[in-house]
């Protein structure tokens, strides 16, 4: 083998390790910029990342506890939004009333998310059924509350009867 | 003799000028030849009197300088309005002080005036690092209406009175100000919770009225679309969510830094 064979040789396997690393950087980068542009793309800009658009449409679709923490997954970069924000919270309200019985559905991901856990007790809020705010104050104390969860249901509670007297201001 | 020309007006050929309705538009200026002269209010049917009118042009909205063109076809953006008389597009006006919402139509005439509201929230649930509060009510300004026929246009269609949308769902308008300064995306105008004060009720942002109301702006948008959504009078009532949501940032600062503390102090007992 001559020695401009050999640095020919060289020279592509060179290459085709650059190539593979380019394309091995690209895959893994992939995900990361996505992210990073849906979170650039906030509504401040002007400009939403595609995602967002049935972030509106989308709230009526959530209809159970790992529903709610898919629709939060999924939205949580493209920033508040006054339709979704009104429209979740009603979803929200009805799952702490109604679906009481399967917040442990999602108990790991409120004890581990905190960003999670926020969005939840944001739903409790002067917009949603004074009914429903109601049955939160009243009901949820008597309820059996899942296990490591119980600031998280005792904050519901005090979210409930702040919205509630901000409600009758 | 005239032909049909620029927006399907006829044209007069000794003027070249579009006729309009209420008056005509020079195609070689791409302006109107004389001012809209439409003096708003409300005109009665069987008379043809007007009841009220008003001094301004309705459409004039100081923080917009293109309304306050007289001479301007369509605030000088047809790619995006049409102005079917020539007066200005149709409009939605929500008085922050009366706390009424008009629709004026594009022909000047006034479908209705209705209870509207634009009580806000302090708290909702936001994506990260926006903490869980609104942006508050909407500034005053001028703002476009989500174009009918845009994707996601209308959406929460078929609720109850009392459910937190109303039967008729939202009318979006893009690029709104919220109380915070900053873009307050989904606003719009829509109905329900009649059973807790309907108008009156809180909302994440958007404008709060009757299900009349929006029915009647999406039968009016079906033939005669509704273009701009303008805020008034609501300065006051921006400065008082502000108030208010200060406070509530304050306390649960505080009580935040009170459990800090609390729980540092455990951990220094253990």
């Amino acid at each position: 083998m001559t020695k401009h064979s050999i640095n020919r040789a060289r020279r592509a396997t060179s290459g085709a390790v650059s190539a593979g690393l380019a394309i091995t950087t690209l895959l893994f980068l992939q995900p990361i910029c996505h992210v990073l542009s849906a979170a650039a793309q906030t509504p401040q800009d002007g400009k939403r990342a595609p995602v967002c658009a049935s972030q509106e449409q989308d709230t009526e679709h959530v209809g159970d506890w790992p529903g709610l923490h898919s629709y939060y997954a999924r939205y949580k970069h493209c920033g508040f939004n006054a339709d979704a924000a009104e429209g979740i919270s009603e979803v929200i309200a009805k799952l702490v009333v109604n679906r009481w019985g399967d917040l442990g559905t999602v108990a790991h991901e409120l004890q581990t998310e905190q960003g999670f856990m926020r969005y939840v007790l944001g739903g409790v809020n002067s917009t949603v059924d004074e009914n429903d705010l109601n049955v939160i104050v009243q009901e949820v104390p008597k309820r059996k509350c899942p296990i490591g969860l119980a600031t998280f249901c005792k904050s519901l509670v005090v979210r409930a009867r702040q919205s509630k007297k901000e409600t009758n201001n | 003799m005239r032909q049909d020309k620029f927006t399907s007006k006829e044209r007069d050929s000794e003027t070249g000028l579009d006729y309009f309705g209420a008056r005509y538009f020079s195609a070689a200026q791409g302006r109107f030849t004389s001012p809209d002269e439409f003096k708003g209010g409300i005109v009665d049917p069987f008379t043809g009197q007007d009841i009220e009118t008003n001094t301004a042009l309705p459409y004039a909205d100081i923080t917009d300088p293109q309304t306050l063109d007289k001479y301007a076809y369509v605030r000088n953006n047809p790619l995006r309005y049409i102005d079917p008389d020539g007066h200005a597009p149709s409009d939605l006006v929500y008085d922050g002080e009366a706390h009424t919402v008009t629709l004026i139509r594009s022909d000047g005439t006034v479908a209705g005036t209705w209870p509207a509201g634009n009580n806000v929230a302090i708290h909702a649930p936001t994506g990260e690092g926006n903490g869980s509060y609104t942006k508050g009510p909407i500034q005053d300004g001028t703002y476009q209406v989500r174009p009918a026929d845009q994707h996601g246009a209308r959406t929460h269609l078929g609720g109850t009175d009392n459910s937190a949308f109303g039967p008729q769902g939202i009318v979006h308008m893009e690029g709104a100000q919220g109380a915070t300064g900053q873009t307050l995306s989904g606003a719009g105008l829509h109905s329900g919770r009649a059973n807790r004060g309907g108008p009156q009720a809180n909302t994440a942002g958007c404008i709060r009225t009757t299900t009349e109301a929006v029915q009647t702006v999406n039968q009016v948008a079906a033939a005669d679309p509704v273009t701009t959504v303008r805020v008034s009078n609501n300065a006051r009532n921006v400065a008082s969510w502000q108030a208010r949501a200060a406070a509530v940032r304050a306390a649960e600062a505080s009580a935040r830094e009170a459990e800090r503390r609390r729980r540092a102090h455990d951990q220094a007992q253990h």
